[in-house]
């Protein structure tokens, strides 16, 4: 559910490219895409001063897999997930691709900031135990 | 301030009606006998054993009060389960001794997110009209009018995500993720206080929620 909100932003518009739709675990990537970018809208709304934008609010819906209170096991199955599109898409495209970015944000909204650092610290060391 | 704590509120009223209802009774019956059959007044006891009208009326008139009160208690228990997409993700996780909120969902690249610790204002640092042991430094700002997910965990140990205006609580576990829908009617300022033993400054974390 999306909801439009009228908010003062400093300025930054970016566009994310739509990326090819993969299977559904992929729909909260393309949920996340776009938030927080200003886009203007075509209904014309009253903006004087430039910097003024409507912002969509978006969120990863939500999973019917995981209907449990406990979101822990979407979390990990998200960024497991996200990871191996990712990879897939650097092999594809090559790295440093703007397109293959939004995956790896597709988990952000349900994971905590601290278990996906441990998880990235994890893979710089070769540790990493998951699927990819 | 949602629609959760409203229909606890109604489903309160609606079982301490019955219960009015069955003390007023129960004390008029107990009342009355320790009157009339007082052994000054009533010396020889009678002995009563059997009652089969009487006694089927006093099995089915609880069962029915029952009956009554389970309706709106199921109607709510399962009206909490319906599901709606929010549009906006909070994280909120329990440190000892203060709560910190991330706000993801605005990630434009890896690494950024929008993090703040919520430290209680001690009571040297209030200001006039602040309240004592409630007030935080960084509120929780939230859109009114939207539908909420919560997810509250913790760092350390057990702490608990409490805000009764809300009707929200929810324990925060480390490893857990829990989710939690909240849906605020009205702006305001919402307080609550971290509700699990979490150690010596159990007392001094609280929530601040502002709608």
């Amino acid at each position: 559910m999306s909801i439009r909100v009228i908010e003062a932003l400093s300025g930054e518009s970016t566009q994310e490219a739509t990326n090819e739709a993969g299977p559904a675990d992929s729909q909260a990537a393309k949920d996340m895409e776009g938030d927080g970018a200003a886009t203007p809208t075509a209904a014309a709304d009253d903006h004087s001063s430039p910097e003024m934008g409507e912002v969509t609010l978006r969120t990863a819906p939500q999973d019917a897999r995981f209907p449990t209170a406990n979101q822990a096991r979407r979390c990990y199955v998200a960024y497991n997930e996200a990871s191996s599109l990712y990879h897939k898409c650097i092999n594809e495209k090559g790295k440093g691709h703007g397109d293959c970015k939004p995956h790896m944000r597709a988990f952000r909204s349900i994971c905590p900031d601290e278990w996906i650092e441990k998880w990235q610290e994890l893979r710089e060391e070769g540790r990493w135990f998951g699927r990819f | 301030a949602t629609p959760m704590m409203q229909g606890i509120i109604d489903l309160h009223h609606d079982i301490v009606f019955f219960m009015i209802l069955i003390i007023v009774f129960v004390l008029w019956m107990i009342t009355r006998t320790l009157y009339h059959f007082h052994y000054k007044k009533n010396p020889i006891p009678e002995k009563i054993i059997h009652g089969t009208a009487i006694e089927i009326a006093w099995t089915v008139t609880p069962s029915l009060i029952l009956v009554l009160i389970a309706v709106p208690s199921f109607a709510l228990l399962y009206s909490l389960d319906e599901v709606v997409d929010p549009a906006v993700t909070i994280k909120a996780i329990g440190h000892q001794w203060y709560w910190s909120y991330e706000y993801s969902d605005y990630s434009q690249s890896d690494d950024q997110s929008i993090t703040f610790d919520s430290y209680m204002i001690p009571d040297d640092d209030l200001e006039l009209g602040q309240l004592r042991l409630l007030e935080v430094d960084n509120r929780m700002v939230v859109p009114a009018n939207t539908h909420l997910r919560l997810i509250i965990t913790a760092a350390d140990v057990l702490h608990s995500w409490a805000v009764p205006s809300l009707g929200a609580k929810c324990d925060a576990v480390p490893g857990r993720l829990n989710q939690i829908p909240v849906f605020i009617k009205r702006e305001g300022v919402f307080y609550g206080q971290c509700s699990e033993l979490c150690g010596a400054n159990h007392a001094f974390m609280p929530i601040l929620v502002e709608a």
